[in-house]
């Protein structure tokens, strides 16, 4: 247990050494949300978005905001602590703890963004049907796309390299799973945030999740902390790169 | 000039030195606009410019926009590392009698490069899908934008750390092109006048659909990237000498 306890300590340190960092998670969540509906208001004809456009703005702002952030920090945490994360594994760390605190400082963090994006939509105006729902699936979603930032990182580890993958990945994410395109591929399946969207949508509008696909949301998290993890190992083990 | 050549190929250098960012400055485009160009139907919608509409196939409306954005994303990222990497070491060229208005010039010449190669693979990509009507003219466009933003990249990697800097440079693009300009979105809000995709974006958009050049958007979007040259320039100076 003190391995633990030191491990996410020395983790979540690391996250909040920066000021910026700090004043990013209460900032800009909410500008994104808030720009996100104001730009969202430019789409008024599309008949595809079922009720207000600033709200289905917001919806998707939050979302993404959410899991955008959550997915920055899984990166950069991996990218700059991978070298002294491998001496703490020779040291004799056991690499599972290292991965776990990792993980939960993740949640942390997708936990504490998930409550100021949802606190920026219902401020908006926004009616949320069923907040503890929302905000479960918020949560879910920033605790995706940390594993994926962690993944990145441990292959591209550097944080150059690895932004443009994640950016890329996320704005792909973003455009195809909010179904401000509508495409027909089953590719849009196998986005991040595909599951994620739809059961965020209805948790905002209905207040339930019923009929949603929760449990292809649960799987997708699942093969991604898998993926996560054995990425982490290599990464910490051998040092190996790209 | 021989210390700005100095510069200049001291930076080069170092982007040529990890072929991994110089392969994602043409791939991720290049993945975008393909992988997008595939999956986006051919169903019709109305795509409006300022000043023009049209009824269109989704791909044939969209996919330019999207070319131009990766492009821009590409930019902007490369701008803010390039500036945040290399501010220390410029510091102390600086105090070694290198002034740093040529650190600044060498710093531009080479993001302009990678915009430059990221804009190409962009129309590159785009024409297997979309020919735009005015290639050259759609790729000027492009090109500006991209550097536009570059630079803005460098006046984000000023002001905050890699981690907020990647969050900023990831959606003030995805919402100036995706949402503000959008060909699908017809009533912008008035605020979007101050953002560069009214500019530029619009001309590579209106060069991408239409046979008439709109000269004076692409006049403005020159004077706009301009206009952010004087303000980086001032920004990275200070931020060296300091």
């Amino acid at each position: 247990m003190p391995d633990v306890r030191i491990g996410a300590a020395a983790h979540a340190k690391g996250v909040v050494r920066q000021p910026t960092t700090l004043a990013m998670f209460a900032v800009l969540p909410p500008f994104v949300v808030f720009l996100y509906g104001a730009a969202m208001a430019s789409f008024p004809d599309v008949a595809f978005l079922d009720g207000s456009a600033s709200a289905y703005g917001r919806i998707g702002g939050a979302l993404f905001a959410t899991a955008f952030l959550s997915g920055l920090v899984g990166l950069f945490g991996t990218v700059s602590a991978a070298r002294a994360d491998r001496y703490l594994s020779f040291a004799g760390f056991s690499p599972v703890v290292l991965f776990a605190t990792r993980v939960l400082v993740g949640v942390g963090v997708a936990a504490i963004t998930a409550a100021v994006s949802l606190g920026a939509v219902a401020a908006a105006g926004t009616g949320v049907a069923s907040l503890p729902r929302a905000y479960a699936v918020l949560v879910l979603a920033g605790v995706l796309y940390g594993l994926l930032g962690l993944v990145v990182g441990a292959l591209v580890p550097r944080e150059l390299e690895g932004s443009l993958v994640l950016v890329f990945l996320a704005d792909m994410d973003s455009f195809l799973s909010g179904d401000v395109l509508q495409v027909n591929s089953d590719l849009v399946n196998l986005l991040p945030l595909h599951y994620p969207h739809a059961l965020f949508t209805a948790a905002v509008r209905e207040g339930t999740l019923a009929g949603e696909p929760v449990g292809p949301a649960v799987a997708y998290l699942g093969v991604a902390g898998v993926a996560a993890g054995v990425a982490y190992a290599a990464a910490t083990g051998r040092g190996w790169s790209l | 000039m021989s210390g700005t050549r100095t510069a200049l190929a001291a930076t080069v250098k170092e982007f040529a030195r990890t072929p991994i960012l110089v392969a994602l400055l043409v791939v991720l485009p290049a993945y975008f606009v393909g992988l997008l160009g595939v999956v986006l139907p051919d169903a019709q919608v109305v795509v409006s410019i300022p000043g023009w509409s049209a009824q269109s196939a989704l791909s044939e409306g969209v996919l330019p926009m999207l070319g131009t954005l990766a492009a821009v994303m590409v930019a902007g990222i490369a701008g803010l590392f390039l500036t945040v990497d290399t501010l220390d070491a410029d510091g102390w060229l600086a105090l070694s009698g290198l002034p740093s208005r040529t650190l600044f010039v060498a710093r531009a010449a080479a993001l302009t490069g990678a915009a430059a190669l990221a804009s190409v693979a962009a129309t590159v990509v785009l024409a297997l899908h979309v020919v735009p009507e005015q290639p050259v003219v759609f790729l000027g466009a492009t090109l500006v934008l991209a550097v536009t933003y570059g630079l803005t990249g460098a006046i984000v990697g000023v002001v905050f750390d890699r981690l907020a800097g990647v969050y900023v440079m990831l959606f003030a693009p995805a919402v100036d092109l995706f949402l503000l300009h959008s060909p699908l979105a017809t009533d912008p809000p008035d605020a979007a006048v101050l953002s560069p995709g009214r500019w530029a974006g619009v001309a590579a958009i209106d060069a991408a659909l239409t046979a008439t050049p709109n000269w004076s958007a692409l006049g403005a979007g020159v004077a706009y990237l301009l206009g952010v040259a004087v303000v980086a320039a001032v920004a990275v100076g200070y931020a060296v000498d300091a």
